[in-house]
């Protein structure tokens, strides 16, 4: 990573700047708090691809009702996320209580979610976004201004991410809700054994992740100043991509929260990289699907050789 | 407190109209080992489940737990009680601590909300030291070996001061010593007061942990005993209902000439070297030696799934080079593997899919399609052949005992008529009664000219079903015996010796 940060830097001189480190920050915080609602449900065993589409639908609702009415951030946020709570319950239930595979619940309420917001809607664009929207995106919890006279510092976006993954590193490590999550993903049946509430655990998973897309559509609002129907839903395979890189199994029960947020850093690093070095932006897929093979190839490889290891030694 | 802990009488249950424990009385004594053993099918695990409080038996029984009557037992009630069960798959979480999964327990009985890591490690250690073992706590369970992960499903099991443990046939994936260091452990539980129930499959470890056995046949209980008023063939009698042949009749073996296969100095570094031994048309070697003596490699071996370093093998004579199972099976030879559920069994597949895969070739019709007619023919003729106990071939494999699971395996094998067949611990997890069935089988299939290479661990099935034994011991052959002439005693003797 070093190595390669020292090469792109030899190539555009603006990518080991402050300013273009703390930017990555900055907007990589959307993604951010978005995948460490895909870890947690992953953690838990299950899989979630309706969140791009649960955070354009809240985030639709939320500006249209907030464009007419008087409000200000916190409403906004606190609408979201309710509705985003709304959306996660939906999944919930049908995961618990008819026993669907999460990855088919999910496929199906992303469809109907975002297929009811367009057709309802008919105009799914808003570009007359109230003003407390983009403040919010231009403060910094402290900056400076260098010598050219930009401000570089600390965005507020960035620190509402770092606060979700704290929190959510605190829920997950020190609070039996938490560990209850790692358990129903090392061991469902166990878990029910051993008196979990599966139900409670698996309804926080899911409103869980719905809160942050709510968090995240804000924070995205704020960042772009319009709404667009589309552009969220692009986002699902660069979330799970990253959350995968950061080492989460998709069969549950491993992962952490540091993990993820590393393998989200990982996309953007390169992603800006590749931008400064100039090269044509159709080519970050590739090299983001480059980056995911290898990177687990290697882990899978390893765990191969250390089976067999384990076998001569057993034997 | 009178020394009985638990006691149920007349307890029955019915399934949709199917009798699966029918007036069963049953007591566990305070401080005692009760093995609780009966064939698949007999109700065991019913009633197992009953004392749980899974399952609420029919009314009319009555349950003291304690000195406290019950009516029925919920799995809180059974809990509160004092009674913990060790299912055969342990329930632990591979991904937590083993501090952790020891904990867990407690905390969601406490209902706290927030984990406190240095409690959850010292409520650890102190079962850990109870038990009388030694386990590093913050370890995650899933990377410890099998044998370790059962005692830390044994300290979950008493966190909380339990009265009564039930051990679901906890030695059925344990090599020898762990065996002896489980029981070591059940000693000492009991030392300190607890009961154990210990549902078993294997006999002589009903003998070597038990105090009292209790036998369950068809639903119903055939009666409790002292240990000290049983013997094995007597036990087995009362289990299976029907006076077996004298076990400690020796197999007869024909005059077998014919060499089938020679295998010389084998070698495969850090698994088994110089391994030399014939084996005979007719012919059932018993090759015995204890998890981790390279046994099950070395078959792997000349079954092409693991390469061999050096050495060769001769195949009537011949001189051949073994790389894949495909050149195994050209060749006619044919393996069983040991664990049946994993590696010889599509679970969820049905007995004829099961049958038919190692043959599919052969079952093409004229436009490439399998032949549904041929199908038929083979599964009814090994369902009769094998005596197969199913209403259809087009049952679920998983929804049979162990004994018709093993025989759907061999009727896959044996389809293809091999000369030579590797067996690799063919009765494991099965019942004594279905045990002696398959030895039957594998004698016939001997009478009729295949040579048979028999893996175990068991003293006494290599004793009695085969005709020359191989002694192997850390990757070589430490010995070879005349079957007819070997005792049980000498080679457990010979096995244990350094």
């Amino acid at each position: 990573m070093v190595a390669y940060s020292l090469i792109v830097n030899s190539i555009s001189k603006s990518f080991l700047t402050a300013e273009n480190m703390f930017d990555i920050l900055k907007s990589s915080s959307i993604m951010g708090v978005m995948a460490i609602g895909a870890f947690i449900v992953m953690l838990s065993g299950g899989i979630d691809i309706s969140f791009p589409a649960i955070a354009t639908v809240s985030m639709y609702v939320t500006v249209r009702i907030l464009e007419r009415f008087n409000g200000n951030l916190f409403l906004a946020f606190a609408m979201a996320s309710v509705f985003g709570i709304m959306f996660g319950c939906v999944n919930a239930l049908l995961v618990y209580y008819f026993n669907i595979p999460t990855l088919i619940v999910t496929l199906g309420t992303s469809s109907i979610f975002h297929g009811s917001m367009l057709s309802i809607a008919r105009i799914p664009h808003i570009y007359t976004v109230p003003g407390y929207f983009f403040e919010f995106s231009k403060k910094y919890i402290f900056s400076w201004v260098n010598g050219e006279g930009v401000t570089i510092g600390l965005s507020t976006m960035t620190c509402t991410m770092l606060i979700i993954a704290i929190l959510t590193w605190l829920l997950l490590h020190y609070t039996m809700l938490g560990r209850g999550i790692y358990a129903i993903g090392g061991n469902l049946e166990a878990a029910k054994r051993a008196g979990f509430n599966i139900m409670k655990i698996q309804f926080f998973v899911y409103s869980y992740i719905g809160f942050l897309s709510g968090i995240a559509s804000i924070l995205y609002v704020s960042l772009v100043r319009h709404v667009h129907p589309f552009n969220l839903m692009g986002m699902l395979l660069d979330v799970i991509a990253a959350v995968v890189l950061g080492g989460a199994s998709l069969a549950g029960g491993s992962g952490t929260v540091l993990g993820t947020m590393l393998g989200v850093g990982m996309i953007y690093f390169i992603k800006n990289s590749l931008i400064l070095m100039k090269i044509p932006s159709y080519w970050d897929p590739v090299v983001i699907g480059l980056i995911i093979i290898v990177s687990t190839g290697i882990n899978a490889y390893r765990k191969i050789l250390g089976r067999s290891g384990v076998k001569i030694i057993e034997a | 407190m009178s020394e009985t802990f638990l006691s149920l009488s007349n307890v029955s249950k019915s399934f949709a109209g199917v009798q699966a424990l029918a007036h069963v009385d049953f007591n566990v004594k305070r401080g005692e080992v009760h093995c609780l053993v009966g064939e698949n099918g007999s109700g065991k695990s019913t009633l197992i489940k009953i004392i749980a409080g899974i399952v609420q038996p029919d009314p009319g029984c009555a349950i003291v737990v304690n000195d406290k009557p019950f009516r029925k037992l919920t799995t809180i009630d059974s809990m509160n009680e004092g009674i913990q069960v060790i299912y055969q798959d342990l329930s632990l979480f591979p991904n937590l601590s083993v501090a952790e999964n020891i904990s867990i327990n407690q905390y969601l009985e406490e209902n706290k909300k927030i984990m406190k890591r240095k409690e959850m490690n010292r409520i650890a250690s102190e079962t850990v030291c109870m038990v009388g073992t030694e386990l590093d706590t913050s370890m995650l369970v899933g990377e410890l070996p099998i044998a370790k992960q059962q005692l830390v499903a044994i300290c979950r099991a008493i966190t909380r001061g339990e009265k009564l443990i039930i051990m679901d046939e906890p030695t059925s994936s344990l090599g020898k010593k762990d065996i002896d260091y489980l029981f070591s452990v059940i000693r000492n539980l009991k030392a300190k007061g607890i009961s154990v129930l210990f549902v078993g499959h294997k006999l002589n470890e009903v003998f070597e942990i038990a105090d009292r056995v209790t036998i369950l046949r068809d639903g119903k209980k055939v009666g409790t005993y002292g240990v000290d008023e049983l013997d094995n063939d007597r036990l087995i009698e009362l289990m299976t209902g029907k006076r077996l042949k004298k076990a400690s009749q020796h197999v007869k073996r024909k005059d077998a000439i014919d060499v089938l296969l020679e295998v010389k100095n084998l070698t495969k570094k850090g698994q088994f070297e110089n391994i030399s031994f014939k084996l005979h048309a007719g012919e059932i070697i018993g090759l015995i030696g204890l998890l981790g003596s390279g046994r099950t490699e070395l078959a792997l071996s000349i079954f092409g799934l693991n390469e061999l370093n050096t050495g060769e093998i001769f195949i009537q004579g011949s001189k051949q080079t073994i790389k894949t199972v495909q050149d195994a099976m050209r060749l006619g030879i044919g393996y069983v593997p040991e664990d049946r559920l994993t590696q010889g069994l599509f679970m969820e597949h049905t007995i004829s899919k099961n049958m038919i895969v190692t043959l599919l070739n052969s079952l093409l019709n004229a436009v490439h399609l399998l032949d549904k007619r041929k199908i038929k023919n083979v599964n009814e003729s090994w369902i009769k052949d094998l005596d197969i106990k199913t209403p259809s071939s087009e049952l679920v494999v998983k929804q049979l005992s162990g004994g018709n699971q093993q025989r759907v395996v061999l009727s896959k094998w044996l389809e293809r008529n091999p000369k030579i067949l590797i067996l690799d611990g063919p009765t494991i997890g099965i019942d004594v009664g279905a045990k002696e069935e398959i030895h039957e089988i594998i004698k016939n299939l001997a009478e009729n000219g295949i040579g048979i290479i028999m893996i175990s661990d068991e003293v006494s099935e290599v004793v009695h079903h085969s005709h020359k034994i191989l002694l192997m011991k850390e990757g070589k052959i430490t010995g070879e015996f005349d079957a007819a002439s070997m005792t049980e005693g000498k080679l457990l003797n010979k096995l244990s010796e350094k």
